[in-house]
């Protein structure tokens, strides 16, 4: 008897999707990481970084701006968009610690067949990982400079300085974000491509523009006197979008909308290649 | 026109159900329908059992057909994973979680607050005999608490519809019953439970129905009594060990039931029946006489395999 014939016991319920089912991945892996001695270790190292860098601009504030006015500390956004990019190592510390073995290790015990059989979508999965790599660079980067930009509104007896600073949070949050996304999403790719750790590492180090690409790549731009090897610098490309959310010079010679451009392709990129390899069941062939 | 009454209706069908890996098929052009209680699916390696059970439970793509879980296609609802539960064949645990952390965390996933995960995971753990060992990092479990866990983490939403595939490899034979008694529980507290197994006793000790795969197609869909009324009409090989294997031939050839003796060895009767219950019923008596030095004796046809190799000559 064909199956269409017979009367089907039909569920009534709600078919639709519940939002925000990738918030479990995150508040379950993120405090398990965030535990880790290690990782507090180097949390405090990030965060003592920008109580230096607080401690000198407090000094500054109360020396009139001394140290701005000879040239040894920037001044309005230029100083906040620094004050981020120095939290730069760290920030690419924790990318590599948080994210390297996120999609690997659920590849490795076979768990994805778990997450997909639960009405968790791909595009879920894929979120609640980078959630946990975001989370981090937002608790090295974001959080310690808007706590800082915070201090110097309320330490500043200059006027007009918040008129001059006001927008410093809201560039901080985008730039963050294009951060967490073009360096997590480039970790997650990496991290579904390959198993072992040390492979995963070494290859985003080398993809994400630092270290051996870094300086071939501006060597050969000041060689060719054609600035556009930077391209093929992920970091700076990355630095680039943030100086233009900041309003200040970048640290390269081309439109920051080229930067803009780069670094969407990247996300995109590594958004496919998720996609593809993220399966419930691998099927070898 | 009147419908089919509750427990007949069905809550897990395929429709010309196809999957292939490059040139080769898994599952080809299966349709089956399945109602509320358990249902086994029989098959030998490689039979294709594997393939449609993932496909059935959404893990995999069919090339091909319909599967529809309470009568909505899987493929196009995600939500109805929430009425699923699966325990899948390999062992996809995390390691360095304790089994309640992981049942916890499994739970949440299924959209439940983190009380309300804590409860249920407890209640799952209760149900699968596994509470004491709860707080243990599952690094530390034995096969069968692996085993249990997975049951657990498949129960702990409370689904309607559960893919439970080979759950009882490697559990030791009271982890094993206990599964099997839950699996029969849920089958009677109105669940659909589709079970998977090459072990034809263990499907037969949970439920009387059964799909029995072979190279990608339904071989055979219903009551197994009435598949093995099937197998019936082939004769049954029974091997007996002896000391005096042609002494012993003559006593069978004698008896209506036995279609054939041969001595396979100096130890070794081969006895063809097509009634074996007659041959079993006479083998006391034959053993008590003691010149005939009846060790042991063993039926050869009592496997799945020796199942399929009938049905699939029944076929032809």
């Amino acid at each position: 008897m064909p199956i269409y014939d017979q009367g089907y016991a039909r569920w009534e319920g709600s078919l639709r999707r519940r939002p925000l089912r990738w918030w479990p991945i995150v508040r379950r892996n993120f405090p398990a990481e965030l535990r880790r001695r290690r990782t507090l270790l180097l949390l405090m190292l990030a965060w003592a970084a920008v109580l230096v860098q607080g401690v000198i601009l407090y000094g500054d504030l109360r020396a009139g701006g001394l140290l701005r006015s000879s040239g040894l500390l920037k001044g309005g956004m230029l100083y906040f968009y620094q004050a981020v990019n120095h939290q730069g190592p760290f920030v690419l510390l924790f990318v590599l610690l948080s994210g390297t073995e996120l999609i690997s290790r659920d590849r490795r015990y076979q768990a994805l067949q778990i997450y997909f059989s639960r009405p968790l979508t791909r595009n879920d999965y894929i979120l609640g990982k980078l959630g946990i790599v975001a989370a981090f660079v937002f608790l090295v980067s974001w959080l310690p400079v808007l706590v800082l930009w915070l201090f110097a509104v309320i330490v500043s007896t200059q006027p007009g300085y918040l008129a001059s600073v006001w927008m410093a949070p809201l560039s901080l949050t985008v730039y963050c974000a294009v951060w967490s996304l073009a360096a997590g999403l480039l970790i997650l790719a990496l991290s579904s491509l390959a198993r072992r750790s040390a492979i995963i590492a070494v290859s985003w180090v080398l993809l994400y523009g630092l270290l051996v690409i870094r300086g071939v790549t501006t060597l050969v731009a000041s060689l060719t006197h054609w600035p556009y090897w930077g391209a093929l610098d992920l970091d700076r490309n990355v630095k680039q979008v943030g100086a233009w959310f900041f309003g200040v010079d970048g640290p390269l010679d081309y439109s920051p909308l080229w930067s803009l451009v780069i670094v969407a392709a990247v996300v995109v990129g590594c958004y496919l290649i998720l996609r593809r390899r993220i399966r419930p069941v691998e099927v070898a062939l | 026109m009147n419908g089919p009454s509750p427990s007949s209706r069905v809550t897990l069908a395929t429709e010309e159900l196809s999957r292939w890996y490059g040139q080769v098929i898994g599952v080809n052009d299966v349709t089956v329908s399945i109602t509320p209680g358990v249902t086994g699916l029989l098959g030998l390696n490689g039979a294709g059992k594997s393939t449609l059970f993932k496909v059935m439970a959404g893990q995999l793509t069919p090339s091909k057909g319909v599967v529809r879980v309470l009568g909505h296609d899987l493929f196009r609802h995600r939500g109805l994973f929430r009425r699923i539960g699966f325990v899948a064949e390999a062992d996809a645990l995390y390691e360095s979680m304790t089994g309640r952390e992981m049942l916890v965390y499994l739970t949440r996933l299924q959209g439940f607050s983190r009380a309300e995960a804590r409860r249920r995971a407890d209640a799952a753990l209760e149900r699968t005999h596994l509470s004491d060992d709860a707080d243990r990092t599952v690094r530390g479990y034995s096969k069968g608490m692996r085993q249990k866990i997975k049951l657990a983490q498949a129960l702990a939403h409370d689904p309607e519809v559960f893919f439970l595939d080979e759950p009882f490899n490697g559990m030791d034979p009271v982890s094993r019953r206990e599964a099997m008694e839950l699996v029969v529980r849920l089958g009677e507290e109105g669940k659909t439970v589709l079970v998977s197994s090459h072990i034809l006793h263990e499907v037969e000790a949970m439920t009387s129905r059964i799909l029995l795969m072979h190279r990608g197609r339904i071989l055979a869909e219903g009551d197994i009594g009435e598949i093995r009324d099937a197998v019936e009409r082939h004769p049954h090989r029974i091997e007996i060990r002896c000391d005096q294997p042609r002494a012993l031939a003559p006593r069978f050839i004698e008896m209506e039931e036995v279609q054939g003796v041969r001595v396979e060895s100096e130890k070794i009767l081969l006895v063809e029946s097509d009634l074996p219950r007659e041959v079993f019923r006479r083998l006391p008596h034959l053993a008590l006489d003691a010149s005939l030095g009846i060790h042991s004796w063993t039926t050869l046809d009592d496997d799945l395999k020796s199942l399929f190799e009938y049905l699939v000559e029944d076929g032809r």
